[in-house]
């Protein structure tokens, strides 16, 4: 046997353990040191087979006692490593006595024993040095991985074989361990001198370690854990005890955690770790000699222990257990608490680096980003998940592919063009007015462009490697969010999705949905805490007197101060009683309004710069407050002179791209002069290159303080050193409510510059008195909102999805994310359908011959009736005169569980009625009562006509007992015409009483046994059923339901008393087997109904919507698009009056700018009515308008839609239509704002939007061969986009 | 007029008087009633409507600038040519021919004014689902389609026209007027006597065997080229002649009419079912049958 052959069974052992773990290039290159490590390959490579195929002699193929004295510790290496393999599996057997060099079967089994050995390193953490050798040498036979380990080990071991002392010592310690003394097998001869090294070792003239040295060590050795460390064979047994075998994974798995196990260990090449040992032949002996080997190779581990365990406890843990996933299972965690130590090594060649250090959750996102899995990424403001988006645009420029990155508003895409075009230089945009380099390798788009271009099935999808959705929780927004599920769901195959995302708590529902749609796992990377932590305050001053009055609430751990609320409490208290005494004429609080916010934001502001903690925002939730706070702000500046030039430098630049009278346009000026002293102002109102001005300059530090709305929240990397909320009340659309948890995190998230600051600071203020504490603690404390599917039915997806037949729009529907829940399980319903069909025909025919023909006909009737009697009796509990008549006294019939038909008495009735439970007197049998006879009356199963019909009531055969018990309204059968006149109280004292065991020989109370009686003697005089109270007469239930369901039922009790089969001898069997064959039938058609389209819950209104689009010939009854139809597709929105309008030729006839006036109504979105002086052809126009509307409204409604004509009609809004009108004829903007209140920001949105419009019809006028009305749009949307309404971005210059 | 060629000794010879052509709108029957108009014909003289293709304003009134039927959605007027070029609409399923390979693109057939283009990119290529950009792919264009091949796709864009690819072999493919091609919601269709149909918009139709295994071949594009079994090659055939029957009796082209046409011609020899009079016998009861259908 030559340490060749034994070389390349261990290759191939590497290779085979590794097989789809890693290349195996890697473990062959650390599998090539230098000769002396690779001899000890070979020395402990043959192991496995010698011991395999004795298992009984313990020798290692190690030849003399030269050799023996040398190597003991390869011996008990060996050993352990044997003992192990029948640890691990019967490997034994797989090697014949024949094969001198290990059989490739037998390293599996040196695999397991690696793996054994690793986890008895776990077992042993207490005397882990002297342990990791042995486990070591175990190892080195199934991989090579450790081979460098190996071989530094081997250098030690000789280093002890040099020293006479260890040599005996190592005898005493092997040879009672080995009687047999040289095994038969053990390579002989001329082979054996290739164990020994040739190399310079023994010139390291080590330190010898002392006896005593030596035999503590091996007695440590020794006495580690005797329940986890011993071997499970004895030596000489060829089977031995399992210890632990619950513990130690099977097999396979273990097999795949060895695996991943011995990665780490193969950091270092083979030639560094040999000149480590070589170098340092003599390095001290003793309890460190393990040391030297475990630091050089593995630089990153502390030592091999400290591996070794974090592995096997990895192992032993897994995040990703081992086993093939159950297959519904699409969401998989990754965990991002333990540092990714090898992303080097995986990664080698990365596509992109960074100048800094990526954190966890980003390199976890790459290793998967690499594999090319899609991932969802759900980290914390500002954490730097643009990290994953640009390693995937990285990844696909690499690959020659394209990458799509989608953002929910354009500002947000125009400000990462400029980004990643910084970075890649490759990048295009396409939003609705901008077209940039639309054939880059990284597109940067809406996600409506995405869409759009996913229903004409563009040529960019092709080539398209990665989508990336940021800010994905803006599939919460009502109106929008329907388009990222329809991106979703439309996305094809090939493409691997990245979403970003702030936390959520359902990112693993959410994603588990997506893996399902596109059937593949997608990793859910979340960051467990924001990179720079926020300190929460409130602030109470509002003087420069009171700046200091700032209250910690919560703090960077998380921890909530109620010693900050009630010092706050307590300053705003005796501020208040203070002016309330002094009444001077310096009382900010009585004056009110702005004057009072001044106070508070001058105060404010002073104590934040004095702190330095400036740059702050302040999150305002209304656009005038927000001008107004930052106008009050008359005095203050907060820049230098130097400062102060830089900002006016980059205004004068900016501001050259507007026309001469734009520049002087008050908005202009006024913020010019705001941002020269610091402060700016953001929100929708403002204009766009306005709005880009003051981010940019924030950006670079020079704007100090920012009022913004909460649209600046959103996206962009914009972090503060401060975020102030001025409250914590926002109006919402409808009504003011608190801030969400959700709103507040994503706000207060802009504190904290990462790597500037510590800690962000986020103030509460509390202008008029301190918030109720258990608000701020949902606000703050809270769990942010869940993702919810705002999927919703447009005309525009049912007609794109008509056109095509790829996709229909049941399955859109049904892949939706609100259809999720109710979905997930059809995997789960399907395979329950088949085992019900298996059964069902597995089942018996029933036999229903003769006098059994109407057997069917009974059970179906006898099903009928319980169902009607159920829902009649439904009815009664709930109407006010069934309840009434429940009272106490009222005899009933009792049917449940326990009792059949028996008569009982109500004593008491819940007064919740949620749940209403009458406690009620019960009559019994005597043995019953105490415990059921088996075989007794509970055997209601087959249903003869008294059964079904009447009440046979109950009647206790033996003595009569009673029980009192709580009735759900369902178990009341009947409520009989009775009346007792007991003492409910009583009885049920009485009966409690009894309950307890001193009592319970005592006789019942009179009045008990009076009331058995009564009940007793009425059962007895009604054996067929009482009277009982009918419910239209004499409850007055007058309802349809109620008095058909009687008549039913009257009806059916008669066929059931004629039915025929019940006189058959046959008929109990055969009812039985019927009865369990349409039990099984029920239960399939409700999962088939679950599995169909039908159950669908937006069906009925996608069949509203497209009978409302075949009522306007949109669609044919086949489903064929038409002509109108084709048109609507053009249209980005509006899609039916648009189409309507111009097919009732409503706008050929008008000129460019008064269709775009009109057309106006559309889009406006800010309220307001028309302007008195209108042309008389708008005025026209406008009533044509909502005519048209009004009629498809009234279809709408006619088609069962929800929606009334006065809604769809109120959308329209016509309040900047005079705006519109003098905007296209080409007045200037300076004097458009005299013409209507809107904000500047507004209007320019409008006016964008309808420029949109504008070019979508001329779209549609080409497609219906209509050149004029073509011509009129075109120009129309050159009127439209002139000046300051269609200044290109900042960003993209 | 009939010819006499020379008898060989085991030709068949058939021999047919002329017969005055029947006029069309007779056999038309119930469609008469359809507006046709003529080039130059006024369509209507109200200003209140607006004009679609095929029509033009003139002196305040609407005129017509093809033969074909009148055609209205509310206030649009367009007319339908009966005889036309393909006009590409964005959705619709074409059958072409491959005319040209150029750079990065190419140039294909479908009937239109122009040549329509498919782009290397907007084709499903061989070997996978995610393609890199690549030299070689360009420089493979050939490989995956040359001059000759028949494709099938869809238009994906009209402004120069644009399409989509599609796979399999061609057989036979007839030329009809895209005028009589049925606009439906599906353009295959596997007809139960044992072939399938692609009935492009653009008015060519391709007739091939039905495949065999229907699954998704995620690859795309895979050229077959086993041979047909005789049987098929029956079948196709017959197919044909029976769509060729159908579009000389200006029947409308879709699934039902193709499959009543075929089960008519049964009794017949295939090389008989193009002769006029059992093309119209044919076709009528083929007619009969809808009409039943409808009626």
């Amino acid at each position: 046997m030559t340490w060749r052959r034994a070389g390349s069974a261990v290759t191939r052992a590497a290779e085979d353990a590794r097989a789809s773990a890693r290349p195996a290039e890697s473990a062959r290159a650390s599998a090539r040191p230098a000769a002396a490590s690779r001899l000890r390959v070979g020395d402990a490579g043959p192991t496995p087979p010698a011991v395999g195929l004795t298992g009984a002699v313990p020798l290692p193929p190690v030849p003399g006692r030269d050799l023996l004295r040398g190597s003991s510790r390869h011996f008990r290496a060996a050993r352990q490593l044997r003992w192990l393999q029948h640890d691990g599996d019967g490997a034994t057997r797989a090697t014949s006595p024949r094969s001198s060099g290990p059989a490739p079967s037998g390293c599996g089994a040196g695999m397991h024993g690696a793996l054994g050995a690793a986890e008895r390193a776990w077992g042993s953490r207490e005397h882990p040095s002297p342990r990791a050798p042995t486990l070591c040498s175990g190892s080195a036979a199934g991989s090579r991985a450790v081979v460098p380990v190996l071989s530094s080990l081997a250098a030690s071991a000789w280093r002890g074989a040099l020293s006479p002392e260890m040599a005996k010592e190592d005898r005493s310690l092997v040879s009672p361990e080995c009687p047999g003394g040289p095994s038969p097998f053990r390579p002989t001869g001329p082979e054996t001198p290739h164990h020994w090294p040739d190399t310079g070792i023994q010139g390291g003239g080590m330190d010898e370690p002392t006896m005593t040295d030596l035999s503590t060590r091996e007695e440590a050795e020794e006495e580690i854990d005797f329940e986890k460390d011993l071997l499970t064979v004895p030596p000489g047994f060829k089977k031995g005890v399992d210890f632990a075998p619950k513990s130690h994974p099977t097999p396979a798995p273990g097999l795949l955690s060895l695996s991943r196990l011995l990665e780490p260990l193969d950091l270092g090449g083979g030639d560094e770790d040999e000149s480590e040992v070589v170098g340092q032949p003599g390095g001290p002996r003793g309890d460190t000699a393990p040391a030297p080997p475990c630091s050089a190779p593995l630089a990153r581990a502390s030592s091999l222990e400290d591996l070794v365990l974090k592995e096997a406890s990895v192992a032993e843990s897994p995040p990703e257990p081992p086993k093939p996933l159950p297959q519904e299972q699409w969401a998989i965690p990754v965990d991002v608490t333990s540092p990714v130590g090898d992303f080097y090594r995986l990664i080698p060649q990365p596509a992109f680096q960074w100048a800094f250090e990526p954190d966890v959750f980003q390199k976890q996102a790459i290793l998967h980003l690499e594999r090319h899995d899609s991932v969802f990424v759900a980290a914390h403001t500002s954490a730097g998940k643009t990290v994953v988006a640009e390693y995937a645009i990285a990844l696909a420029q690499k690959h020659m592919t394209r990458t799509i990155y989608t953002s929910p508003i354009k500002a947000l895409s125009n400000q990462k063009f400029r980004d990643f075009r910084n970075t890649f230089g490759d990048v295009g945009l396409l939003t609705g007015d901008v077209q940039l380099h639309p054939e880059a390798s990284c597109l940067i788009m809406t996600t409506e462009i995405l869409r759009s271009m996913l229903y004409s099935g563009s040529d960019v999808i092709r080539d398209l490697e990665w989508v990336i959705f940021d800010e994905v929780h803006y599939i919460n927004d009502a109106e929008r969010g329907v388009v990222w599920e329809e991106v979703l769901i439309m996305l094809p195959d090939h493409v691997s999705i990245i979403l970003l995302s702030a936390t959520v708590p359902n990112a693993l529902e959410f994603a588990d949905w997506i893996g399902r749609l596109k059937r593949r796992q997608l990793y859910v990377i979340s960051t467990v805490a924001r990179p720079v932590p926020l300190e929460h305050y409130l602030f109470t001053g509002n003087s420069p007197k009171t700046q200091g009055e700032l209250f910690l609430l919560l703090d960077s751990r998380g921890a909530f101060h109620t010693k900050g609320y009630y010092a706050a409490v307590e300053a705003k208290k005796e501020r208040t009683s203070k002016h309330a005494q002094t009444f001077g004429a310096k009382q900010p609080t009585h004056q009110g309004g702005p004057a009072q916010d001044r106070g508070v934001y001058l105060a404010l502001l002073a104590s934040l710069r004095a702190r330095a903690q400036l740059p702050v925002v302040v999150f305002t939730f209304s656009r005038g407050r927000c001008d107004e706070q930052a106008s009050g702000l008359t005095s203050l500046d907060l820049t230098t002179s130097s400062e102060k030039s830089e900002i006016h430098l980059f205004l004068q630049r900016c501001l050259a791209r507007l026309r001469g009278s734009d520049r002087q346009l008050p908005q202009v000026l006024h913020m010019a002069e705001l941002l020269r002293r610091g402060l700016g102002v953001h929100h929708s109102g403002i204009l766009p290159i306005l709005k880009e001005i003051v981010e940019m300059l924030f950006s670079r530090g020079l704007v100090k303080a920012l009022f913004a709305t909460e649209t600046f929240a959103m996206g962009v990397n914009m972090p503060a050193r401060t975020v102030v909320f001025d409250s914590m009340r926002k109006h919402d659309g409808s009504a003011f409510r608190d801030l969400l948890p959700g709103e507040y995190v994503q706000m207060a998230g802009r504190a904290g510059r990462r790597g500037l600051d510590a800690t962000g600071t986020v103030i509460l203020l509390c202008k008029g008195r301190v918030p109720e504490m258990a608000d701020l603690h949902r606000m703050m404390m809270g769990k942010p909102s869940q993702l919810q599917s705002q999927f919703r039915l447009t005309y525009t997806m049912i007609l794109n999805l008509l056109r095509v037949d790829a996709l229909r729009v049941e399955d859109m529907m049904k892949r939706s994310f609100s259809e999720f829940p109710s979905r997930k399980d059809s995997k789960a319903h399907e395979q329950a359908l088949a085992e019900l069909t298996r059964r069902l025909g597995a089942l018996e025919e029933p036999d229903v011959t003769g006098q059994l023909a109407d057997l069917p006909e009974y059970y179906s009737w006898a099903e009928e009736l319980a169902e009607t009697r159920a829902q009649i009796q439904r009815r009664i509990v709930e109407s006010v005169n069934g309840l009434k008549s429940l009272s106490t006294g009222r005899v009933v019939v009792v049917k449940n569980q326990e009792h059949r038909n028996a008569l009982g008495v109500i004593l008491q009735v819940s007064s919740n009625s949620t749940s209403r439970v009458f406690t009620a007197l019960v009559l019994c049998d005597k043995a019953t009562s105490m415990d059921p006879q088996p075989g007794g009356p509970a055997t209601p199963d087959v249903p003869y006509p008294d059964d079904l019909v009447g009440f046979k009531l109950f009647l206790p055969e033996g003595p009569c007992d009673h029980v009192v018990a709580k009735l759900p309204p369902g178990d009341v059968a009947a409520i009989t015409t009775k009346v007792l006149r007991i003492s409910g109280e009583r009885i049920l004292e009485d009966v409690s009483r009894r309950q307890q065991p001193k009592f319970k020989k005592d006789p019942p109370l009179p009045a008990v046994t009076a009331a058995v009686q009564e009940l007793l003697r009425l059962a007895q005089a009604h054996p067929a059923g009482p009277p009982t109270l009918d419910p239209v007469n004499d409850l007055q239930l007058k309802d349809v339901s109620v008095v058909e369901g009687g008549l039913r039922a009257r009806k059916l009790e008669e066929l059931i008393w004629g039915a025929q089969c019940v006189h058959s001898p046959r008929f109990p069997a055969q009812y039985l087997k019927l009865r369990e064959r349409a039990q099984i039938q029920k239960e399939m058609e409700r999962l088939r109904f679950l599995l169909s389209d039908q159950s669908l819950l937006l069906l009925p209104e996608y069949h509203q919507r497209v009978e409302v689009l075949r009522t306007l010939g949109y669609v044919d009854q086949a489903g064929t698009v038409k002509l109108a139809g084709r048109v609507a597709c053009a249209m980005s929105s509006h899609e039916l009056l648009l189409t309507e309008l111009m097919f009732d030729n409503a706008l050929s006839a008008l000129r460019p700018e008064e269709i775009a006036a009109l057309l106006s109504g559309l889009v406006c979105q800010s309220p307001g009515g028309p302007a008195d002086q209108l042309p008389s052809t708008l005025k026209q126009g406008m009533e044509r308008v909502q005519a048209v509307a009004k009629r498809i409204g009234e279809v709408q409604v006619a088609c069962g839609l929800n929606q009334t004509v006065e809604e769809f009609v109120g959308e329209l809004n016509f309040g900047l239509v005079e705006v519109v009108y003098e905007w296209a004829r080409g007045m200037p903007f300076s004097e458009l704002a005299g013409l209507s209140g809107t904000p500047e920001g507004l209007v320019v949105r409008c006016i964008q939007r309808l420029a949109e419009m504008c070019r979508s019809l001329r779209g549609a006028a080409r497609l219906v061969g209509e050149p004029v009305l073509g011509a009129k749009m075109e120009t129309a949307a050159t009127l439209l986009r002139r000046d300051i309404v269609f200044a290109a971005s900042l960003y993209t210059q | 007029m009939p010819r006499f060629p020379a008898f060989g000794a085991k030709m068949a010879m058939e021999m047919r008087l002329p017969v005055a052509r029947k006029p069309l709108s007779e056999s038309l029957g119930r469609e008469t009633k359809k507006h046709l108009v003529v080039p130059g014909d006024t369509i209507t003289t109200d200003t209140g409507f607006m004009r679609g293709h095929g029509t033009y304003m003139g002196e305040e009134k609407l005129i017509a600038s093809v033969a074909g039927s009148v055609e209205r959605v509310n206030k649009l007027i367009c007319v339908k040519a009966l005889k036309t070029r393909y006009n590409g609409e964005v959705g619709d399923i074409v059958v072409g021919r491959i005319t040209e390979v150029q750079q990065k693109r190419w140039k294909v057939e479908t009937n239109s004014r122009l040549d329509s283009v498919l782009l290397l990119s907007s084709m499903n290529l061989p070997g996978g689902e995610l393609r890199r950009r690549s030299a070689e792919d360009e420089l493979a264009m050939r490989g995956f389609l040359q001059e000759g091949d028949l494709i099938s796709a869809e238009v994906q864009a009209v402004f120069s026209d644009g399409a989509v690819s599609l796979h399999t072999r061609s057989l036979k493919y007839g030329k009809v007027s895209p005028s009589l091609v049925k606009r439906q919601k599906t353009h295959f269709h596997d007809l139960p006597c044992g072939a399938s149909v692609i009935l492009g918009n653009n008015g060519f139709i391709w007739i091939y065997p039905t495949p065999e295994h229907k699954e998704e071949e995620a690859g795309g594009f895979t050229a077959n080229l086993e041979p047909v079994s005789l049987a098929d090659r029956e079948v196709i055939s017959r197919l044909r002649n029976c769509i060729v029957s159908l579009v000389t009796q200006r029947m409308m082209l879709y699934d039902t009419s193709i499959l009543y046409c075929y089960e008519a011609s049964l009794p017949h020899q295939i090389k008989d079912i193009l002769k006029p009079e059992i093309m119209e016998e044919i076709v009528m009861e083929t007619r009969q049958r809808l009409l039943e259908q409808e009626g």
